[in-house]
């Protein structure tokens, strides 16, 4: 019977087709990987939006002399802070929707969100 | 070779589950219009193609037209709509969106305890030169207007609409434009769109989804930024607040929404946001909760099940429903 042929190595058959099903899976993501939303950074001072930026579009933005945001390589980090304890700088890059940089001395915080509104009022 | 054959089966299999299989997805499509309901209207919409966006939206604007004709009272052209109605004291023969409007608003009223009036047209038409002229109007011609409100003189009936005290004038602001984005969205849906959201001043409608979920709708913070983002699936979510449509005399910033009991700009909130299934409901119950004693409208609220959001003058929000701030 024919069958009988092919389950005689029903293993090696089952390793090649589960291969094959995830080369797929990893095929298919990367193709839509490209669709994910737009990130945006949000700069407020003193609770009030200083402006809005595209994270994909690399930029600097200084801020009323207090700092400069540095928006690069789809992060954002801030450098020539004038505070003393300059904690904002030593912060880092942020790059993931939600997180924020807070700059207490200057009233200035930088944040990334992720939201992409069809409509907003 | 067999085995070969095989796993080029196991190939074509597993990439037509994991991408082929569905139909390939619609286009998003956008327009927009300014000659409508004085405001912004943006229609979005999933189709085949931009012939079958287009067609569906010239009948989207032509049906805005014709809705924003009968209930424009201040520069529409003549003919059987508002205008003629407080021009001449009645109406024959009237539109039926005509009817159903002003049927809307006495329900309104009711619902609202008289916070949503739209006989009050003598008072708002002093409102309204106060902004034209950048000046307060008299307050004792607010009195003497206030006199001539009564919905009750408002008699609707089957083919003439009259009012019956002759110094009494209709103004549906609060509700034409919520009113006509549910009758919109319905002539769209008529025509075999399914997926789409129309923002007609701030009134949005949404129908069914995007490719890639819910509509996002998301609800402004006066001071700046968003306060939430709502995922709306067949929803209306309107907003009345004092950000967009307003006038500032002498430094004070003056709501475009007035309170029928005091005769002047509602100021309890910053703004009011309504969430819930018809716009026209969405359109009324926003002005009347904006009126309104943050208790009674919570009570109001719960009784007709609807979602809202309250921003008070000092940056506080009140909610009602389930709503993630």
């Amino acid at each position: 019977m024919r069958s009988n042929k092919r389950i005689s190595k029903p293993l090696a058959d089952c390793v090649l087709i589960a291969a094959l099903v995830a080369l797929a899976l990893i095929a298919y993501l990367i193709l839509n990987a490209g669709k994910s939303e737009g990130k945006t950074v949000i700069i407020r001072e003193n609770g009030e939006v200083f402006g809005e930026y595209p994270i994909s579009e690399d930029m600097e933005i200084e801020v009323d002399k207090l700092l400069t945001v540095v928006i690069e390589g789809g992060g954002v980090y801030v450098k020539n802070a004038v505070c003393p304890d300059k904690l904002c700088e030593r912060r880092g890059s942020i790059s993931r929707s939600g997180e924020a940089i807070v700059c207490l001395p200057g009233g200035v915080s930088v944040e990334i969100s992720g939201e992409d509104y069809d409509f907003v009022l | 070779m067999k085995r070969l054959l095989t796993a080029f089966w196991a190939v074509l299999i597993s990439l037509s589950i994991f991408s082929g299989c569905e139909k390939a997805p619609s286009e998003r499509f956008q327009t927009s219009y300014t000659d409508v309901f004085d405001t912004v209207c943006t229609f979005t919409a999933y189709c085949d193609s931009e012939e079958e966006f287009e067609s569906v939206s010239d009948s989207l604007h032509e049906e805005l037209l014709r809705l924003h004709r009968l209930f424009d009272i201040y520069e529409g052209p003549q003919g059987g709509g508002l205008l003629a109605l407080n021009r001449d004291g009645y109406l024959e023969n009237p539109d039926k969106d005509i009817t159903d409007l002003l049927e809307l608003g006495k329900e309104y009223y009711e619902i609202s305890g008289g916070k949503l009036n739209i006989a009050m047209g003598s008072v708002l038409s002093l409102w309204h030169d106060a902004r034209e002229n950048g000046a307060l109007p008299d307050k004792d011609k607010l009195t003497q207007a206030s006199m001539h409100m009564d919905i009750s003189k408002l008699i609707i009936g089957d083919d003439k609409i009259t009012l019956s005290d002759s110094d009494m004038r209709i103004d549906v602001g609060a509700i034409a434009k919520g009113y006509a984005a549910q009758k919109a969205a319905e002539l769209i849906r008529n025509l075999g769109i399914k997926n789409f959201a129309l923002d007609l001043g701030g009134n949005i409608k949404t129908s069914g989804s995007k490719p890639d979920g819910d509509w996002n709708i998301g609800v402004r913070d006066p001071d700046g930024g968003i306060l939430t983002g709502i995922k709306a699936k067949d929803l209306s979510i309107v907003t009345s607040g004092d950000y967009e449509r307003f006038f500032e005399l002498d430094g004070v910033r003056y709501s475009h929404i007035i309170n029928p009991e005091t005769l002047y700009p509602a100021d309890i909130y910053r703004s009011v946001t309504v969430v819930c299934e018809n716009s026209a409901d969405g359109d009324a119950l926003s002005t009347s909760l904006f009126c309104m004693d943050f208790e009674s409208g919570k009570e109001l609220c719960e009784k007709l099940e609807i979602k809202a959001i309250w921003v008070l003058p000092d940056g506080s929000t009140q909610t009602v429903g389930d709503i993630e701030l």
